[in-house]
């Protein structure tokens, strides 16, 4: 579902009793939350414990061993490719296109109605239009993967490390664009492993850590 | 049946009396058909002794044939209910296939140097023949070349039944392709006219094929369930979970 | 759907190993196979058909080794998948793209081919037809192969491996054809078979693709 600006909506994110195995290891068990709309929920934990797989599940792109995994909008049953917008740890761009055309294939795909222009000066790439995304540095990626977001009009975000590779102006902005998605009535999941800022009232952690 | 093992335990029950009852049951038949086929059976007017070769050649291009189809339907099954033992049989099925494939190649050359001079002929039926041997091979190549076990059973599957809607097609343009340049004697490579002498040891050494292929497959299968046996599930190492608010 | 096209055709038109190699490769193949046969004028009109045919099939099917390469390692796929789009979709624009960008140069090439092979412009004209018929067949097939290569290193040699015994019906009803061509024209019977075959090949081959790519979303 595309969230305007205009019109108020409710999206939640629904994980019940889900287990989750990774090749042979059991990463996690029963597995319960709930994320609805202007609540951030970080996934903490050390790497390899399972944050990434808990935010693929969470996109649809794996299926759980055993349990439920839920999407509403507006009260209604939905699905990931309705509800969520995935910003992982990789790139996701193509090499050869510049910052403008990237972000424009995504706005025909995602049918936008945000002006693509605008959504690469909120992540400050305005000067960068005609760059390939090749070109750009790692913070700069980032960027333009967070201009992604923006532009997908989806409701839950889901970030894999948001702050990784970013420097201290990047962070800042990294925060600035959470803040305003959750404002507007989103809601992020976000891994991190030792980055869990509170960044609004309803700001939660989910802790993951190993027994040995 | 096939739900009845697809459980593992249950399979290893199974295996315990199947296979060696599979091994007793070729090495009967496989005593018997060779004893028909180069005893008892007589030899071609045209070709003399050289025609027993028939009995080991042509009942392998049949097995060759009827692998591929159990490796389609174990691939089938694979692909739609994901299930493990699916995996190792269609595994199996393949090798003993690209075996009897091989064997039908082998003995089809020997046969015609034998007959006609030439060790080997681009006709209709050995053409196939070898153009199925490629198919098994690089369903084989499949399971090699990936390392997490779980696309390249996926892959092996899909490539399986993709290739069998292949097989009648290759074959029926193969046999056209031929149609259009063949010599007289060519034509003649296939088994010469089944007299009713020559149909028992062939249905004896098909026999024999078959039991081969059940216990070598059993065998297959049971070594692969142990293998995956040894690596058992660390529950031990699944992460604490704890939700509280910041 | 177009803007997935549209994005596909640019990324191949943009990186031309995709399809320059494949040419070079073509004509240095033809080439070498001229220089083997010591020039001898009508050995190559004689064989000069299956030869650029073989060589056309080895050209377009070492490209698909890479062809879902890049999207799936760098995260594309995924994303891609997310937006809603299907994999059937996905595999249909790369085969339309792939079709577009190694075909053309193709058929330029053909004639450049043909002329140094002596052969008449009948022959040159129904070896392109023959391989318009015939390469959705191919693409297909390589497109599937690509699908299944794509976390794989050294793909290209694989995409062979895995394709070439499909390859046999279209290679002889390509060129069986090819010799109708003269007396029975375009619709001749080993053409219509042929184009039978690219339609079972684009059915069956754009689902087995399409379920081959979603093994690299678990």
């Amino acid at each position: 579902m595309a969230i305007t600006s205009a019109s108020p909506f409710t999206a939640e994110l629904q994980f019940d009793l889900v287990s989750y195995m990774r090749g042979e290891n059991l990463l996690f068990q029963n597995l319960s939350f709930k994320l609805g709309s202007g609540q951030i929920l970080w996934v903490q934990g050390d790497n390899g414990i399972g944050k990434t797989s808990i935010l693929r599940l969470a996109a649809g792109l794996t299926k759980p061993q055993s349990g439920e995994i839920g999407y509403l909008f507006n009260g209604e049953a939905s699905s990931p490719e309705n509800l969520v917008a995935f910003q992982s740890h990789y790139d996701a761009l193509e090499p050869s296109f510049t910052v403008y055309e990237e972000l424009d294939f995504w706005a025909d795909i995602y049918d936008s109605q945000i002006d693509s222009l605008s959504c690469v000066t909120q992540v400050g790439l305005h000067d960068r239009l005609t760059v390939k995304t090749k070109d750009l540095s790692a913070g700069q990626k980032r960027r333009l993967a967070m201009a992604r977001l923006l532009i997908s009009e989806r409701p839950v975000w889901l970030m894999d490390e948001p702050k990784a590779a970013m420097d201290e102006a990047g962070q800042a902005l990294v925060d600035h664009l959470m803040q305003a998605h959750i404002a507007k009535g989103g809601a992020i999941l976000a891994a991190t492993h030792n980055q869990a800022t509170k960044l609004s009232k309803n700001t939660r952690r989910l802790l993951l850590e190993s027994l040995s | 049946m096939i739900n009845y093992l697809a459980n593992p335990q249950r399979f290893l029950r199974f295996a315990r009396f199947a296979a060696p009852l599979f091994m007793v049951l070729f090495f009967l038949f496989l005593g018997y058909g060779l004893w028909q086929a180069l005893v008892v059976s007589p030899a071609d007017t045209k070709q003399g002794n050289a025609v027993r070769i028939m009995y080991v050649h042509v009942p392998a291009a049949w097995m060759a044939m009827a692998s591929y189809l159990a490796l389609f339907i174990a691939s089938l099954v694979s692909f739609v209910w994901r299930h493990n033992l699916a995996d190792y049989g269609a595994r199996a099925f393949a090798r003993i296939g690209a075996t009897f494939t091989a064997l039908c190649l082998v003995t089809g050359s020997i046969w015609g140097h034998t007959s006609w001079g030439t060790w080997w002929q681009w006709d209709g039926r050995m053409t196939s023949v070898l153009v199925l041997f490629f198919i098994y091979l690089a369903y084989l190549f499949i399971w090699q070349f990936t390392d997490d076990r779980k696309p390249a059973a996926r892959f092996a599957a899909i490539f399986a039944m993709v290739g069998l809607i292949n097989i009648p097609i290759i074959k029926f343009s193969v046999d056209w392709w031929n149609s259009l340049h063949q010599t007289a004697t060519i034509s003649n490579v296939g088994a010469p006219g089944l007299d009713k002498s020559m149909g028992t040891p062939l249905l004896l050494m098909f026999l024999a094929y078959l039991s081969l292929f059940a216990w070598l497959s059993i065998q297959q299968v049971r070594t692969d369930i142990h293998t995956a046996k040894n690596k058992r599930v660390r529950t031990d190492k699944a992460a604490t979970i704890t939700v509280e608010d910041l | 759907m177009n803007a997935l096209l549209w994005r596909d055709l640019r990324v191949l038109f943009r990186n031309p190993q995709s399809w320059l190699m494949g040419i070079i490769f073509f004509l240095l193949f033809l080439s070498l196979f001229a220089i083997a046969l010591n020039g001898d004028s009508h050995k190559m009109r004689s064989m000069g058909p299956a030869i650029i045919w073989l060589a056309a099939i080895f050209s377009l099917l070492l490209n698909f080794g890479s062809i879902f390469q890049n999207d799936v390692n760098n995260g594309n796929f995924e994303q891609l998948h997310l937006s809603g789009l299907s994999t059937v979709s996905i595999v249909i624009s790369k085969i339309c793209a792939s079709f577009i960008t190694s075909i053309i140069p193709l058929l330029i090439a053909i004639p450049i081919a043909g002329i140094s092979y002596q052969l008449t412009s009948a022959e040159m004209a129904a070896i392109m037809l023959s391989l318009l018929i015939g390469a959705p067949a191919i693409i297909s097939y390589g497109v599937l192969a690509g699908a299944m290569l794509a976390g794989q290193k050294n793909a290209g040699f694989l995409v062979i491996l895995m394709t070439l015994p499909f390859m046999v019906p279209i290679v002889i009803f390509a060129l069986s054809g090819i010799q109708a061509y003269p007396a029975e024209g375009l619709w001749n019977l080993q053409f219509q078979a042929l184009s039978g075959i690219s339609l079972i090949a684009l059915a069956i081959a754009i689902p087995a693709a399409a379920a081959a790519l979603s093994a690299y979303l678990d």
